[in-house]
Formats: structure tokens, sequence, C-alpha cells
């Protein structure tokens, strides 16, 4: 499997973490978990990238929906980014000031429960 | 890679990932690059590739060495590539060049001796 995702709950808090490469062909994978979790409550949603270590332009559009998605809603999507190669991604493409992204997953739990 | 090395593939979603992982692989096989620079490659390619399977039916790529860096041709390139922000700024931030070449993209990685 390319691309595995796993959902659980934290203090309240649900996490969806990725492993493994999200590109074009794994992207949709990662959009329907999204949906699914904006349609099972308002949020906000740990999305931890902990454990993704190939990250392109379409995994970032899906992510960017998600978050629309999520703020629509009156909510948000965190991010948990661990690799300097990840944040990379994030960096040059100038959405490190649209996302907040936390370096542990406890820190981006506990930014969600305030 | 003394001599070119060119893949085509079927320009479908599941075939980015092994032109990238070739195009690596060739990279860290061949040339004097760090694993930072490896992976600008990957990601570059893959982006390259991802705007190519909108275009043709084949992804053609071709993978060189000059005397001072590594080239790679993709084919083929969809008519507005700039289109594309997040992939054109991503491509554009991790090599050293990018070109438009007939019907195609040319990415240019400076890097030492091989």
């Amino acid at each position: 499997m390319i691309l595995r995702l796993a959902t659980t709950d934290e203090n309240g808090i649900t996490v969806l973490a990725a492993h493994g490469e999200v590109d074009v062909s794994t992207a949709p994978q990662l959009r329907q978990a999204i949906i699914e979790e904006a349609s099972a409550g308002p949020g906000p949603l740990v999305i931890d990238l902990s454990d993704v270590d190939f990250l392109d332009s379409t995994g970032l559009g899906v992510l960017v929906s998600g978050l629309k998605r999520f703020r629509t809603m009156d909510s948000d999507v965190l991010l948990v980014v661990t690799s300097t190669r990840i944040l990379k991604v994030f960096e040059v493409t100038g959405l490190t000031q649209v996302f907040r992204i936390h370096d542990t997953r406890d820190a981006a739990v506990a930014t969600a429960r305030t | 890679m003394n001599t070119p090395v060119e893949l085509d593939v079927p320009a479908r979603a599941e075939y980015v990932r092994v032109v990238r992982m070739v195009v690596a692989a060739l990279a860290a096989a061949t040339r004097d690059l760090d694993e930072d620079r490896i992976d600008d490659l990957r990601l570059a390619v893959s982006e390259a590739c991802t705007l190519a399977i909108g275009a043709g039916s084949r992804l053609r790529v071709l993978a060189r060495e000059d005397a001072d860096a590594l080239v790679v041709d993709v084919h083929d390139r969809p008519g507005d590539v700039e289109a594309d922000e997040l992939a054109f700024a991503i491509i554009s931030a991790l090599v050293d060049e990018v070109t438009a070449i007939d019907g195609g993209l040319r990415l240019r990685m400076a890097c030492g001796p091989a």
C-alpha cells in the first residue's frame, strides 16, 4: 500500500494519520478521508503527516480544499509535520502562512482543543 | 548514466511514482548530489510528470548528463503549465532551471562531476 490512512480519537479530537506517499495517484484517498471526517462532525481535524515521506502539489491541493471545507463550518484543520523535506513543500508554496503546522501530534491536539 | 536514459510509460497517475523513483535512483548512482538535492529533483520531476499526464497518452522522460548538470526532459506539456500555480511554484523553487521545450518541460539540476 503506497498510502495508508488511519483515524484515531485523541482526547475528543479526531486525528487522521497518513503513512506513505501522497501524490496524484493517492491524493483521492486522502480527499475522501477528509470529506468523511467533515461529514462526521465539525471537527477540528488534526492531520498527522509525520510518517509521510512524499507530498506533492496534488496532496497540497487536497489539504487546502479540506481546510476550506472545515473553515466553512467555522472549524479548522491542523497539521503535524516533522520532516524538513515535507515542511519545505509548504514553505516554497507559501502554505506555512495558511495552515497551522505543529511539530508534534500532542501540540496539534492541544491547539485543537482550545 | 553516460548514455541518456529514456522512459516511456502510459500517461497514468500510478506511473508517476515509478518515474520519479527511477530518476532519483539514477541521480544518486551517477552524480555527486546530496540527499536534499535528490529529494528536490524527485519532487520536481514528479510535478512535471503530473502535469504531463493530463496532456497526452504517453509519459516520456529523458534523463541525461551534462558536464555540470543533470537534465531531465518531461513530455508532454499541457498548453498552459503556469496555470497550475502550486505545481509550477514547486518546480521553480526546487530545480536550478526550468524551461519550456517543444512539447515538454526541461528541468536542470546543477551538480558535481560524474
